[in-house]
């Protein structure tokens, strides 16, 4: 019997007071101080939204983040952003990392960026080390694996960082490989880097999860990496019967499309999890968003949350 | 020998007087020097305009005149620089993706949606079939008619960048199936048929209104052609959908876009006469044109490749950049673009977009200074 948790991932919409402030001080119209009492305000609406929904794991929602790479970034001696880059297929964009030197990570500097959660609850997601090599412009090296090494070192420091503060649940985000349809081979890189990071994992549990494309070779790459406890596929892109049956992992089901306002069918997404339960039988199916909810408006990711907590409640019963 | 017929592209900043006019805050004493200023320079008669800027309150009567006050005076300026094709610089319209949306019917507000950083914009979502609510552009291609000699390209916002910026609740929702192949089949027909129901149902009618009226030259503005990969196929089908059976001139301008995925499927484009690309953006500012000097322009050596015969609408300014090109500078990019074409008459330049994010001082002499390029290189062509 499996059981059916719920919680959302990545970077949550800001809400319209937070957009109105934020230009209100660029615009030197407000105080900074003003934009962190906002940042406050929102970050309890998303809390509440989230335990009220039931969310099994909690996320801050990365309201204060600029794009899922700057703080990392910004807190590294070493590196730099760089040009304004489309974040994939969408109208929207992300500064992208430059290594301009020996990179070590200030995590003082982290800690405006990671909100304080029962340590029971605490989710924190970050980007895979393979896709933060792959868009960062590495002027050291012109290796990819050199550069996944530095970022995977990189991570070392953040994850110790993350465990020391008793964070939960580490979920890693990559729609690169999904996106450029990598091959299995050079997944292999990633399971190599996360198997690295075993060592700094303690307690905490560790999620790949795959979006924006097919999952299924993510899935069939990382299947059995003893450093990874739960694998995340989109299923707005990925077939149920082209990935393996019973994986020796928990699943992510990223149902909730993070890209499109149309709310989901209840009774759709309720078919498709029993159905995927039956397909996987693991022992924990979490069900959740398949790619970040900024990408729509806040009143919207609000409804979907909403949604996610309803389905879970009637698995519950 | 004038072989170069230089452009604008679209927007131009929108003056002070103008932006309170429409939000109805009252003028300032700077709002009314900034009138005189420009209307003395632009060689306007604006004493009317200045009337109505004295007054404290102003009634919807004037709102609508200092629109047209504006309208007129963008005109004014990009006449004075020299440019050849004209428009307004879009001085009536709110937002190109906004515009469009509010003047359709089955279209929705559905909030703000991060651009990047703090920069967002109001997404709307496709709720039932889309339809013309009224046409998009026709009074303001009228009354630009009375203000201008000159030949008038009219910009209109393109049936897939309509498609791209807006969700779809309506075509998706026979689709909400997970997890099957089946279903990721039935969510690309969906797509599809979302995006040629744009085409058909509002740039068409648009389109052929602003025909009727006697618009001569449309310009589809499409950037949002290449953010999907797989869909540049389709962005092709939408802009022969919205201009079947149409007689006109038809452009298309597309910017801050990868233009190596337009190709090959660009070579199915019907009727499309020139190619508007944003280049200088990409290109060195050092003066130059032997081979790899203009690294900005390599791309036209594809369009030549795949045997694209239609002018290009030479993208010769940065419009993120208070960067003044030199009238030299232009004219090497001018010339690098001739010789990779191999036929003057193919380049038309003009600013890489619209220059809306620029002042009108910098806007002024980028677009004078494209002038000034042009001719260069016209004198460079006739000394050979």
């Amino acid at each position: 019997m499996s059981n059916i948790k719920a919680f959302i991932h990545g970077v949550y919409p800001r809400s319209t007071a937070f957009v109105q402030t934020s230009r209100d001080v660029d615009r030197k119209r407000k105080e900074f101080s003003e934009l962190k009492e906002q940042h406050k305000k929102d970050f309890n609406v998303l809390f509440a939204e989230q335990k009220s929904a039931k969310f099994d794991y909690v996320e801050d929602g990365k309201l204060n983040w600029q794009d899922v790479f700057r703080p990392i970034v910004d807190a590294a001696s070493g590196m730099e952003v760089g040009p304004l880059t489309r974040w994939f297929d969408n109208n929207s964009f992300y500064r992208q990392p430059i290594i301009t030197g020996k990179v070590k990570l200030d995590t003082k500097i982290l800690d405006r960026f990671f909100y304080e959660l029962p340590v029971d609850l605490w989710k924190v997601t970050l980007p895979s080390p393979f896709h933060f090599a792959r868009v960062t412009d590495d002027t050291a090296s012109k290796s990819f694996e050199k550069t996944l090494a530095t970022i995977t070192e990189l991570y070392s420091d953040l994850l110790t960082y993350l465990a020391k503060k008793e964070v939960a649940f580490v979920q890693f985000n990559e729609p690169y490989i999904p996106y450029h349809k990598v091959k299995k081979t050079e997944i292999a890189l990633l399971g190599k880097s996360l198997s690295q990071l075993k060592k700094v994992k303690g307690t905490m549990i560790f999620a790949v999860n795959g979006y924006f494309g097919d999952t299924t070779n993510l899935v069939a790459a990382l299947s059995g990496n003893t450093a990874i406890d739960v694998l995340g596929i989109d299923f707005v892109h990925t077939s149920l019967t082209s990935l393996p049956k019973k994986l020796p992992h928990d699943i992510i089901a990223g149902v909730i499309e993070g890209r499109n306002s149309l709310l989901e069918d209840k009774k759709t997404l309720t078919n498709f999890i029993e159905k995927a339960v039956k397909y996987f039988q693991p022992k924990t199916l979490y069900i959740s968003n398949n790619s970040d909810l900024d990408l729509l408006p806040e009143s919207v990711a609000k409804e979907k949350i909403a949604l996610l907590g309803v389905i879970r409640k009637e698995f519950q019963k | 020998m004038s072989y170069f017929i230089t452009h604008e592209v679209g927007s131009l900043a929108k003056p002070n007087w103008r932006v309170k006019a429409g939000r109805g805050v009252p003028f300032t004493p700077q709002d009314i020097e900034d009138a005189i200023t420009w209307g003395k320079k632009l060689g306007l008669y604006h004493e009317p305009l200045l009337e109505i800027l004295k007054k404290k309150i102003i009634t919807t009567k004037e709102k609508a005149e200092v629109m047209l006050w504006a309208s007129k005076y963008a005109l004014r300026l990009i006449e004075h620089a020299g440019v050849d094709i004209v428009y307004d610089g879009e001085q009536n319209r709110s937002e190109m993706y906004q515009h469009a949306v509010d003047n359709s019917e089955g279209f929705v507000p559905r909030g703000l949606v991060r651009s990047f950083d703090n920069k967002y914009y109001q997404k709307a979502a496709c709720v039932s079939k889309p339809k013309l609510k009224k046409p998009w552009h026709v009074d303001e291609f009228l009354n630009l008619q009375k203000l201008t000699k000159r030949k008038i390209k009219i910009p209109i916002t393109g049936a897939y960048t309509i498609a791209a910026w807006s969700f779809d609740e309506y075509y998706a929702k026979n689709v909400l199936e997970l997890g099957s192949v089946k279903a990721l089949a039935s969510r690309e027909k969906a797509r599809r048929q979302f995006i040629i129901d744009v085409a058909r149902n509002l740039l068409r009618p648009n389109i052929k209104k602003l025909l009727e009226h006697g618009a001569q030259w449309i310009q589809i503005d499409e950037p949002a052609a290449t953010t999907i990969p797989s869909e540049v196929a389709l962005f092709v089908e939408s802009f022969n959908e919205s201009i079947k059976g149409l007689k006109g001139e038809f452009s298309v301008h597309i910017c801050f876009s990868d233009y190596n995925l337009l190709f090959p499927h660009i070579q199915k484009m019907e009727n499309c006469s020139q190619y508007d690309l944003e280049l200088s953006n990409r290109d060195s500012k050092e003066l130059g044109t032997k081979e790899g000097d203009r690294p900005g322009y390599e791309i036209l050596k594809s369009f030549k490749k795949f045997g694209i015969e239609s002018r290009i609408g030479l993208g010769v300014t940065d419009i993120h950049s208070d960067f003044i090109e030199s009238p030299e500078l232009i004219r090497d990019r001018i010339l690098y673009a001739t010789k990779i074409l191999g036929n003057p008459l193919l380049v038309n330049p003009s600013p890489d977009c619209g220059l809306r994010t620029r002042t009108w001082e910098v806007a002024y002499t980028k677009l004078s200074n494209q002038t000034a390029g042009a001719r260069l290189a016209e004198k460079v062509l006739d000394e050979k």
